[in-house]
């Protein structure tokens, strides 16, 4: 599953993000293979995320969202 | 950790000095303090160009003791995948054309972080030159419960490494003793001096380094999470927006725009003053009408874009910019921007040049230049006195919508709301045209708030208005000394001549047939010519070419309310400004973009203009 699926208040780990545009720029936000997501509020019915990778907060729209690939906490 | 690592730590802090190095590149991520810290080692001992061939910008500054030191782009990892990285991998590797090898590489990493930085660590080590890591915002780190063995860590990356604090100044003295060859005393800071720089293969990230205790995540400031709470909130949220937006333009309007007025007239004071001293009439026109009122004209928009780059500062620094941009991000989706084109299209309605200048934080390409391009449609503080005069002269002080506004009121928000809507129309279609692609991308770092610092603030000030008086003003001094010279000759008999009866009015003769369409006339044509210099300037010419005339009611006599409206729209659609356009070139380093961006906004402004004279003569207004 990805990173857009992810409900309010659910916790997910990284498993990757996948190669295009954002992929640098997502790196470097912290959404590292092995990074802890937890999506802390969603703003205009899901068009922006507020993640928390690692313990940091960041905003990213949905369809940015949509090219992390996530495992469920649960899961593991 | 390997004992190979440590052995060749503790060898080396016995190591005889190596001697000063000479050329030291900064590199970092952006956003780390790698500018702040850049300003402390050099002061204002620097030179900002342009890198050849491209638009990043390149930055080197000299120490005090001489050494030169190379801001590189900030950059998150070192894979070529952008011009900025392109640049950097080539300055490390001492193949980048114009910029000397490096001797030695400051590395800066925000310590509240670090472990998103290993990944960068390592690639930069793995160049071979001789490295500092300097772990900034350790102050930060530590007041946050944070902690980090600097000895621990520099075993493990087999690299000296500091804890620093850029903006406080703290950990200097440990930089100087690395640049200067020398290892550190340990009872200042705990810094440690490797042999080699082997590249240590990636093997080490954040879990070792937590696992082995050199290094615990800070805990997250309780008051960001507060304060996010409403500044993310979907109704406060744009609330507060517009609060800070509102303070910010009252700012500007209140303040820096009298104050740019003031200081510009008190400047053109002083130039006549020096004037009367010089025998030759032209020789005195050249130097106090060319040459010293253009220089007054640019200082007399250095408060505004000082108050816009204040502004913009104390948003960035504080770190509220990231919050601003994600409440905008919905809207500009709207027309394929994202939200971090939303505080440089603001600050348009300044002025275009600070805002354009502040595109510099867009990550992308593609977005940066559209915004660049749309930036000019916001209607600038320089339109207002135009708008004013015509809207004086032509639109009664009758009220409309019962009696709630006035229809002059009215007028001049249809005017500012022709401009936005040119703005979002051209963006729409750069994002369908010319620069076509997926622009859904969108992330941004939410940064913990913290209190913008005077120096940080005050030297990003500076540097900026140096960029702008350096090499904007330039060219904007040597467009208006053409254009001075086109309404000032032929000269006769010693004398230089009225503006009616110059070489500008002559062109205001050959542009009059495509002005007639719109139903403007000569006079109105030349003061448009004469408006590149200076939006404003309209108003001075009209004077002068109607003399004692009133100008509102030589325009009622002459073009009548149809061409007053047609001359409205072209106002609000052109691009009449040499400080834009010249900003434009330096910052896409070219000049086909405004070239480009020129001949569009002119053919747009020439065509909504004549179709509303058009509706107006046929509504008989």
């Amino acid at each position: 599953m990805h990173l857009a699926e992810l409900k309010h208040g659910e916790k997910a780990t990284v498993l990757g993000v996948a190669q295009g545009e954002a992929y640098c720029h997502l790196c470097a936000l912290g959404l590292n293979a092995g990074a802890e997501v937890e999506v802390v509020r969603t703003l205009s019915r899901r068009t922006v995320l507020i993640v928390r990778v690692d313990g940091f907060d960041i905003a990213l729209r949905g369809e940015t969202a949509s090219t992390v690939k996530i495992r469920m906490e649960s899961a593991l | 950790m390997s004992t190979a690592t440590v052995i060749a730590v503790e060898k080396s802090a016995t190591a005889r000095p190596a001697g000063a190095y000479h050329t030291i590149g900064l590199i970092g991520p952006p956003n780390v303090g790698k500018t702040t810290l850049f300003n402390r080692l050099t002061g204002l001992r620097q030179k900002v160009s342009n890198y050849s061939g491209v638009t990043v910008e390149h930055r080197s500054g000299k120490l005090k003791s001489g050494q030169t030191v190379i801001d590189l782009p900030g950059v998150w990892s070192l894979t070529p995948e952008s011009e900025d990285q392109k640049i950097a991998v080539n300055v490390l590797h001492g193949t980048q054309p114009g910029v000397p090898k490096l001797d030695a590489v400051l590395l800066v990493v925000d310590g509240t972080a670090l472990h998103r930085y290993m990944g960068l660590i390592h690639e930069v080590l793995a160049c071979g030159l001789p490295t500092m890591v300097l772990i900034n915002m350790a102050d930060e780190l530590v007041a946050r419960n944070g902690y980090i063995d600097p000895l621990a860590v520099a075993r493990e990356l087999g690299s000296p490494t500091a804890l620093i604090s850029a903006s406080r100044g703290t950990g200097m003295e440990a930089i100087s003793h690395f640049l200067n060859g020398e290892h550190a005393a340990a009872q200042i800071l705990p810094v440690l001096q490797a042999g080699g720089n082997a590249a240590p293969g990636c093997a080490t990230d954040c879990n070792t380094l937590t696992r082995s205790g050199a290094y615990r995540r800070p805990h997250h400031s309780k008051f960001t999470r507060a304060f996010d709470h409403w500044a993310l909130h979907p109704v406060v949220g744009p609330l507060m927006c517009i609060f800070f937006i509102a303070a910010a333009f009252q700012i500007m309007f209140r303040l820096a725009y009298p104050a740019g007025q003031w200081l510009s007239t008190w400047l053109g004071d002083i130039g006549i003053a020096v004037g009367a001293h010089i025998p030759d009439a032209i020789l005195r026109a050249i130097i106090v009408d060319g040459i010293w009122n253009g220089i007054a004209s640019i200082l007399g928009f250095l408060p505004t874009i000082l108050c816009m780059f204040l502004v913009i500062t104390l948003l960035e620094d504080s770190g509220y910019m990231a919050r601003a941009a994600v409440i905008a991000d919905r809207t500009m989706g709207h027309v394929g921007l994202n939200g971090r084109s939303f505080l440089p299209l603001l600050s348009a309605y300044a002025c275009a040049v600070p805002a354009i200048m502040a595109t510099r934080a867009i990550p992308s390409k593609r977005d940066r230049l559209a915004t660049i391009l749309i930036a000019p449609f916001m209607t600038c503080s320089a339109r207002l006195p135009v708008y004013a005069l015509l809207i004086a002269a032509f639109i009664p002080q009758r009220k409309v919508l019962g009696n709630l506004l006035g229809l002059q009121a009215v007028t001049l928000m249809l005017l500012y709301a022709i401009g936005l809507l040119a703005a979002l129309f051209t963006a729409k279609l750069l994002h369908s045209s010319a620069l076509k692609g997926s622009a859904a991308m969108f992330a941004i770092e939410l940064p913990n708030y913290r209190m913008p610092r005077l120096r940080t603030v005050a030297l990003a000030i500076y540097d900026r208005s140096m960029v702008f008086l350096k090499q904007v003003g330039t060219v904007i001094l040597v467009l208006n000394l053409a254009i001075w010279f086109l309404s000032h000759m032929p000269f006769h008999n010693g004398e230089p001549s009225d503006v009616a009866a110059s070489y500008l009015a002559r062109l205001g003769d050959l542009i009059q047939p495509l002005l007639h369409p719109l139903g403007l006339n000569r006079n109105v044509g030349i003061s448009l010519l004469g408006a590149f210099v200076a939006r404003e300037s309209v108003v001075s010419t009209l004077a002068t070419l109607y003399g004692q005339v009133n100008v509102g009611d030589a325009l009622r006599a002459e073009i009548g309310l149809a061409g007053a409206i047609a001359l409205l729209v072209f106002f609000a659609l052109a691009m009449q400004c040499t400080a834009t356009l010249a900003v434009v070139r330096r910052e896409t380093n070219s000049w086909k973009w405004p070239l480009l961006q020129f001949a569009y906004m002119t053919v747009l402004a020439y065509g909504a203009s004549f179709v509303t004279y058009r509706i107006a003569l046929a509504m008989h207004l």
